[in-house]
C-alpha cells in the first residue's frame, strides 16, 4: 500500500528544474586533470621520485579527508576531487626527494588547518596546499630548500633553485641559465614550479572552460614583470632580468593554479585585477627585501587574506544602476 | 544585426517540441473549477454561490479595488459549489465548481458563437480602452498576472514613448506564444494598434527571439501597411523575456534599480495578452480562455490547445493520453520559472502558459553541497547580483546587507540556480529573502 502511494506523489521542488552538467566533481577533476602536462614534465625532470611525492601527498589527503569525514556532523564528499587537487597542488609544491613523513606533515597541515578548521569545502579563506607550503617551509628550512638537480637520478646532488642562487650569489652567479631550460622547466626546484610552459597548457584549457579568468594570473605575472624590470633597468649587474623573475620560483604556479583557486580568490573582476596585482607586487618586495629567496606563497597568501575586502568594496556592476530613469 | 541584452543570461536547451503543432480545440469538460484569484494584487470577491445560474461571459468573482481583476465563466452553466482547490503552485485557493450545459460540445464552435464588433479605432477613448480592458479581466499572460489596464494607466508623470510586444518566449519548452504569432498575426495587430492609439500612437516594437523565424516572418508580413510598428529579431538567451532584459536588448535603456518599464518610457505588454486585448473589444469576449502548450517527456504527442480557465489539469491528462502512473514532475510554465505541482486536479489559469509532463528523470529535489566560490552565479546573473553572498546574507538572517546589494532586484529567474555546480538552490533563497524583507515592510 505505501509503495503504491509513493509511486504516485509528485516531486515539489522550487524552480528551475533542471541544471547544468558542470558539478564540483567535474570540476575538481578536470583542473586536476589539466596539472598532468606539468606532472609529466615533473617525473622527466625528477624521475619517479617526482611519481612517488605525487601519489604521496593524494593518498594522505584524501585518506585525511575520510578519516575527518567519520569524526564531523557536516557532510564531507571525500572523493569530490578537492582532497585530490590540494594533494596534487601540495606535492607541485615539495621538492622530489621531501621525505615522506613530511608530506604526511604537509597533507595534515593543508587539510586540518588549511580547509576543515574552516568548516570544510568552500569556507577556507587560505589556500591549504599554500598553508601547507609555508607551513613545512617554516619548520624543515633544511629539506624544504635542498632541491634535486634535474635529470641527476634518485641519490642526486642536491643544489639550491635559480632564485636561491640570486638570493645568496648575487646576480653573477646565474650567468649559465637560459630562458629557454626556464620556460621547459630544466631546473631545480619543486615539482610544480619548474615548467611555465607545462603549466600554462593546462590554464590554457581552464580559461577555456572559464574555470579561471586571465585577469588574476595576467596581473600577477605583468606586475613581478614590471616591477622586477623597473629594478633590472636601474641596475642589471645587480637584479635579474624580468624574464627570469616571472619563469622561476613558482610564479606560473602560484598565478595559474593558486590565486586563481574559486574559493580563496575574489568573485568580482575588479577584485580579481587588484587580487592579482597585490600578488604580484608582493611577491616582488619579499624576493628584493625580503630573507626567503621566494615570495609567491607568500604574496598569495597575504591576498588570500583581503579577499572578502576586495569582494565587499569591488563589486561588479549590477543593472539599472542608472540615473536614466 | 540581431540584438540581444549584455548582462548575464544563460542558454539552456531550448526543447520547444511542440512548434509546430497548431492550437487545438478540446471538448468543454465535464466540470470547470473557476479560480478566483488568478493576479497579482487584491483578491476578488467571488459574487455566484451554490446553485447561481450563469452564462458564458458573466462575472464569477468581481475586482475590489484597482490593481485586482475580474474573473468570468466561459461556460454556460450551473454552479454546483464553491470549492477550496489546491492551485498550480501550491496555494489553496477558493473556486467555482461549474457543471456546463454546453458540455461535451468543441470549444472552437463556442468561439465562433461570441460576438463580431467592427471597431473604429478612432472613436474610442482612452478612459473606455481602460475600462474594457479592465471590465474583461485581462492580466499579463507571460506568468505574472499582473492586472494590464494597470500597467496601461501610468501615472500622469511618466510619459511612455514606446511600446514592446513580449514575443520572446525565452523558455525552454513553451510554444503557446509562438503558435499565437503564427496563427492569430492579424488579431494580434488590432490589438497593437488599440494599445497604439491609448499611447498616442506612439513606435512599436515586436521582440522575437530567433529560434522562431517563421513568427518572425508572419509578423513582419502583418504589420508592413504600418511603419511604426518593427519586427526585432533577438538573439537567442534566456531570460530574454524579462521585461528589464527586453527593453535593454531592444531600445538599449536601462531600466534603474527598484524601477519599472514606465520609468524609461515603455510599456511591455506579452504577445497572449495583446490578443486577449484583440478579443475583448473584436468579440466582446473577456479573459476566459488561453492557448497552453502541453509538453515534457511523458507527453507522446506534445501539442498547442485553447483550454477554457478552469479546465482540470486531469482533462489535459485524458486528452493527451498521459500516464498519471508515471507522472512524478508536473510544471505549470517553463522548467526556469514555472511551479511543481502536486494535484491533478488544480485548474488552468489565466497565466498558465504550458503544462509539463515528466518521470522522475527530470533532476529535480537535489541536496545542496558546498559553495566552492566559482562566480558561475554570477556570471549568469541577469541583473548583475552577487548570487553568492546575497544567499550566504539570508541564511545568516542578514537582512540589511541583502536589501543594500539590491537582493529586490532579482528577477527570479533562476538563471543562477541553473548554472551552479553545486546544485545550491540559489534563487529559492533569493525567493524566501525577498519574501522576508516585503513581509516587514
Amino acid at each position: 500500500m505505501e509503495d503504491k502511494l509513493e509511486a504516485r506523489l509528485l516531486l515539489m521542488d522550487s524552480s528551475p528544474s533542471g541544471r547544468v552538467v558542470e558539478s564540483t566533481r567535474r570540476i575538481m577533476y578536470t583542473v586536476s586533470l589539466t596539472l598532468l602536462p606539468a606532472m609529466a614534465i615533473s617525473v622527466w625532470v625528477f624521475g619517479w621520485e617526482a611519481v612517488r611525492v605525487l601519489v604521496l601527498a593524494a593518498v594522505f589527503c584524501i585518506g585525511l579527508e575520510a578519516l575527518i569525514a567519520r569524526f564531523v556532523s557536516y557532510k564531507i564528499d571525500f572523493l569530490d576531487g578537492s582532497a585530490l587537487l590540494t594533494g596534487i597542488l601540495l606535492a607541485m609544491n615539495l621538492p622530489a626527494n621531501a621525505p615522506w613523513w613530511m608530506i604526511l606533515v604537509g597533507s595534515l597541515v593543508a587539510i586540518i588547518i588549511g580547509k576543515q578548521v574552516f568548516g570544510g569545502l568552500g569556507q577556507n579563506i587560505f589556500n591549504p596546499a599554500l598553508v601547507a607550503r609555508v607551513f613545512l617551509l617554516i619548520s624543515f628550512p633544511v629539506e624544504m630548500t635542498a632541491w634535486p638537480k634535474p635529470f641527476a637520478g634518485v641519490d642526486a646532488a642536491t643544489g639550491a633553485t635559480p632564485l636561491g642562487i640570486l638570493k645568496t650569489e648575487g646576480v653573477g652567479a646565474l650567468a649559465k641559465t637560459n630562458l629557454a631550460d626556464l620556460a621547459i622547466g630544466s631546473m631545480g626546484g619543486s615539482l610544480g614550479e619548474i615548467s611555465a610552459i607545462a603549466l600554462l597548457l593546462g590554464a590554457a584549457y581552464m580559461i577555456y572552460k572559464r574555470y579561471i579568468t586571465w585577469e588574476g594570473p595576467v596581473l600577477f605575472i605583468g606586475t613581478v614583470f614590471v616591477f622586477s624590470g623597473i629594478f633590472w633597468l636601474i641596475d642589471p649587474t645587480k637584479y635579474a632580468d624580468p624574464m627570469f623573475h616571472i619563469l622561476t620560483g613558482g610564479v606560473f604556479l602560484g598565478a595559474f593554479y593558486m590565486a586563481t583557486d574559486m574559493v580563496t580568490s575574489p568573485l568580482t573582476f575588479k577584485g580579481r585585477l587588484l587580487f592579482g596585482f597585490g600578488c604580484g607586487l608582493f611577491t616582488i618586495i619579499i624576493r628584493m627585501f625580503g630573507s626567503y629567496p621566494e615570495g609567491v606563497s607568500f604574496a598569495i597568501l597575504l591576498m588570500n587574506a583581503m579577499v572578502p575586502l576586495l569582494d565587499k568594496y569591488f563589486p561588479d556592476k549590477k543593472f539599472g544602476m542608472v540615473q536614466n530613469g | 544585426m540581431p540584438k540581444t541584452f549584455e548582462m548575464g543570461g544563460i542558454h539552456p536547451p531550448e526543447d520547444k517540441i511542440s512548434s509546430d503543432e497548431q492550437i487545438i480545440f478540446g471538448e468543454v469538460p465535464e466540470k470547470l473549477l473557476v479560480p478566483v484569484d488568478q493576479h497579482i494584487g487584491k483578491p476578488c470577491e467571488i459574487i455566484v454561490e451554490k446553485g447561481s445560474v450563469v452564462e458564458r461571459g458573466q462575472l464569477v468573482a468581481k475586482s475590489t479595488g484597482f490593481v485586482s481583476s475580474n474573473v468570468h465563466s466561459p461556460v454556460a452553466g450551473k454552479v454546483d459549489k464553491i470549492v477550496k482547490m489546491p492551485q498550480l503552485g501550491g496555494q489553496i485557493k477558493q473556486c467555482a465548481l461549474i457543471s456546463p450545459e454546453t458540455s461535451g460540445e468543441n470549444y472552437a464552435d463556442i468561439l465562433k458563437k461570441d460576438s463580431n464588433n467592427n471597431i473604429n479605432l478612432e472613436k474610442l477613448s482612452v478612459e473606455n480602452i481602460r475600462k474594457t480592458i479592465a471590465d474583461a479581466g485581462i492580466v499579463g499572460m507571460g506568468g505574472a498576472g499582473f492586472p494590464t489596464h494597470v500597467k496601461l494607466s501610468p501615472p500622469p508623470e511618466k510619459t511612455i514613448d514606446t511600446l514592446i510586444i513580449n514575443g520572446a518566449e525565452c523558455e525552454p519548452y513553451i510554444t503557446s506564444d509562438h503558435r499565437v504569432m503564427l496563427e492569430h498575426a492579424e488579431e494580434m495587430i488590432k490589438g497593437i494598434l488599440i494599445l497604439q492609439h491609448l499611447f498616442d500612437g506612439v513606435p512599436i516594437y515586436i521582440g522575437i527571439e530567433r529560434n522562431k523565424p517563421d513568427a518572425i516572418e508572419t509578423l513582419e508580413k502583418a504589420a508592413k501597411d504600418y511603419d511604426k510598428i518593427t519586427v526585432v529579431p533577438l538573439i537567442v538567451k534566456y531570460p530574454q523575456g524579462g521585461e528589464k532584459q527586453l527593453i535593454k536588448a531592444i531600445l538599449n535603456r536601462e531600466v534603474p534599480s527598484k524601477g519599472l518599464p514606465m520609468d524609461v518610457g515603455v510599456v511591455v505588454q506579452n504577445v497572449a495578452t495583446v490578443l486577449s486585448i484583440h478579443d475583448a473589444f473584436y468579440h466582446n469576449r473577456p479573459l476566459m480562455e488561453r492557448v497552453v502548450t502541453i509538453s515534457g517527456n511523458l507527453v507522446k504527442k506534445p501539442g498547442n490547445i485553447m483550454l477554457p480557465i478552469g479546465t482540470p489539469i486531469s482533462y489535459v491528462m485524458d486528452k493527451f493520453e498521459i500516464d498519471p502512473e508515471k507522472v512524478r514532475v508536473m510544471i505549470s510554465g517553463g522548467p526556469m520559472m514555472g511551479r511543481t505541482s502536486y494535484s491533478f486536479e488544480s485548474p488552468i489559469t489565466k497565466t498558465t502558459s504550458a503544462l509539463l509532463f515528466f518521470d522522475e528523470s527530470r533532476i529535480i529535489g537535489r541536496d545542496e553541497n558546498p559553495c566552492i566560490r566559482c562566480g558561475s552565479c554570477l556570471r549568469a546573473c541577469p541583473m548583475g547580483l552577487a548570487v553568492a553572498q546575497l544567499t550566504e546574507m539570508i541564511k545568516a538572517n542578514n537582512i540589511a546587507s541583502a536589501v543594500q546589494d539590491s537582493i529586490m532586484d532579482c528577477i527570479e529567474c533562476g538563471s543562477c540556480s541553473y548554472v551552479c555546480p553545486a546544485d545550491r538552490r540559489l534563487v529559492h533563497w533569493m525567493r524566501l529573502g525577498k519574501n522576508i524583507i516585503r513581509r516587514e515592510n
